[in-house]
């Protein structure tokens, strides 16, 4: 499955994976976020017995017609404003799709799944 | 004069000098902010952050550095903005974490929470990228902690270490991230929290620091490239251009020939502020430095020549500028009727 971009020079196809790459990359760069929380529990397992570093975990790109909606599954710090990490999240995720890949989403939705406390 | 305690006093109006200058500064914080996403908020983040911080540290009734501390990361926390702000607000919640129990600080107390602040900032994020705020606070972090073992026990001489440290980290930012180096500007983030150990220092002291007390030629030209980085983003059609001339003059007060009147700010800002816009304007007592973009960059050098010499001009046609750069990027576009290449 796959986004695609049709323009005068011909079609640009972007595989959801690679998409999924891009995302959790830049979520697991933010500050605040200490781990993301798979929701595609074949996907992610599968990846991890193959000992591939996935930064797809915790990622699921969604697409309905010309609208493109990401959701970001992410486990946070104990002691940050948690809402604040999550906005940077989207911020960072809607910027990087546009910058890395010229995608527009239309949505990027964080879930906020656990809270860990990190070695006080 | 050496300060070897640091008391409620004394850190109540460290903390105050901290928001009262992010609050000055947040402008120019603003405008180095690119990244991790430019969107120039840094400085209004990290200024709101301290200021929530602040209010809840002043309405402390305790004595014990260990709760006003708390109340300062309490209302960081609270008050936490932006990327920035959670990073600030992690830095102090160590350092209220370090001065657990703790009456007043002495040189080895205030380190070692300092320390602890750093310790916990780099602990809430799974990737840390250097060349930002983290850089800055671990090394001077390291910087206090060094003198400390040493037997410093000056919190003025430490304090001082302290921020000359942060200083160098800060200015090493762009070599260890490239974008930074791209732009040609230091790490917002980090420059904040470099005016925040300022702050402290200048509290401590009571003196201020000459490089604070005005913006310098230095960070006029940072500020100039992060404007210029943030409308390349844009990718601009050369059409929507409005002021097509990026020009620079420094002017020497006072000197040459051409002189007609006596220098003064508001007067000569005033005029400049007609003849286009991204308008900056510094001086100091002999050269002023102007940036402006302009449809007229003859009348913004006639009127520098109003005050002085032109020591340095510049002119830049942005339109130019942008036609190229939109050259190398978009593939040219086929004429409808043009016959398909034949593949090779």
């Amino acid at each position: 499955m796959s986004i695609k971009i049709k323009n005068n020079s011909g079609m640009i196809d972007i595989s959801n994976d690679v998409i999924a790459t891009v995302v959790g990359g830049a979520a697991t760069d933010m500050y605040g976020v200490v781990g993301m929380a798979s929701r595609k529990q074949v996907r992610d397992s599968f990846n991890q017995i193959l000992g591939r570093d996935s930064y797809q975990k915790g990622v699921v790109i969604k697409q309905q017609g010309d609208a493109i909606t990401v959701e970001v599954s992410i486990i946070v710090s104990y002691g940050t404003k948690v809402s604040e990490v999550s906005k940077s999240v989207q911020k960072q995720v809607k910027y990087s799709l546009q910058s890395m890949l010229g995608i527009e989403a239309d949505a990027v939705n964080v879930i906020v799944q656990g809270v860990r406390v990190v070695g006080e | 004069m050496s300060v070897t305690e640091i008391t409620k006093l004394e850190f109540d109006q460290m903390v105050q000098a901290a928001a009262v200058k992010l609050n000055q500064k947040a402008e120019f914080i603003n405008s180095l902010n690119v990244f991790p996403v430019p969107d120039g908020d840094t400085g209004t983040n990290m200024s709101m952050s301290m200021a929530s911080g602040a209010k809840y540290e002043a309405e402390v009734e305790s004595d014990a550095v260990s709760d006003l501390s708390a109340a300062l990361a309490k209302g960081l926390l609270m008050g936490a903005r932006g990327n920035s702000g959670v990073i600030l607000s992690q830095i102090f919640r160590g350092f209220a974490k370090g001065s657990e129990g703790v009456n007043t600080y002495d040189a080895k107390r205030f380190v070692d929470a300092y320390a602890n602040g750093a310790q916990t900032a780099y602990k809430s994020v799974m990737k840390p990228t250097e060349g930002t705020i983290l850089t800055v606070v671990r090394e001077s972090a390291q910087a206090g902690l060094d003198l400390v073992k040493a037997g410093e026990t000056d919190l003025v001489v430490i304090m001082e270490k302290i921020v000359d440290a942060a200083d160098a980290a800060l200015a090493k930012t762009p070599d260890l991230l490239p974008v930074l180096k791209e732009v040609g500007v230091v790490d917002s983030g980090g420059q904040g929290l470099v005016f925040v150990l300022h702050a402290f220092y200048e509290a401590l002291t009571g003196q201020v620091l000459e490089e604070d007390a005005k913006l310098d030629l230095a960070q006029m030209d940072e500020m100039i490239n992060a404007e210029h980085h943030q409308s390349a983003q844009g990718k601009l059609d050369p059409a929507d251009i409005k002021y097509g001339y990026c020009t620079e003059i420094m002017v020497r007060i006072g000197r040459g020939n051409s002189v007609t009147q006596a220098f003064d700010y508001d007067t000569f800002y005033n005029h400049l502020a007609e003849l286009g816009d991204s308008l900056l304007v510094i001086n100091d007592d002999e050269i002023v430095k102007v940036h402006v973009h302009t449809e007229h960059p003859d009348q913004v050098l006639n009127w520098g020549l109003q005050f002085g010499d032109l020591r340095k001009t510049k002119v830049d046609n942005m339109r130019w500028q942008q036609e190229s750069i939109m050259d190398q990027d978009e593939p040219v576009a086929e004429p409808s009727d043009q016959q398909p290449s034949t593949r090779r």
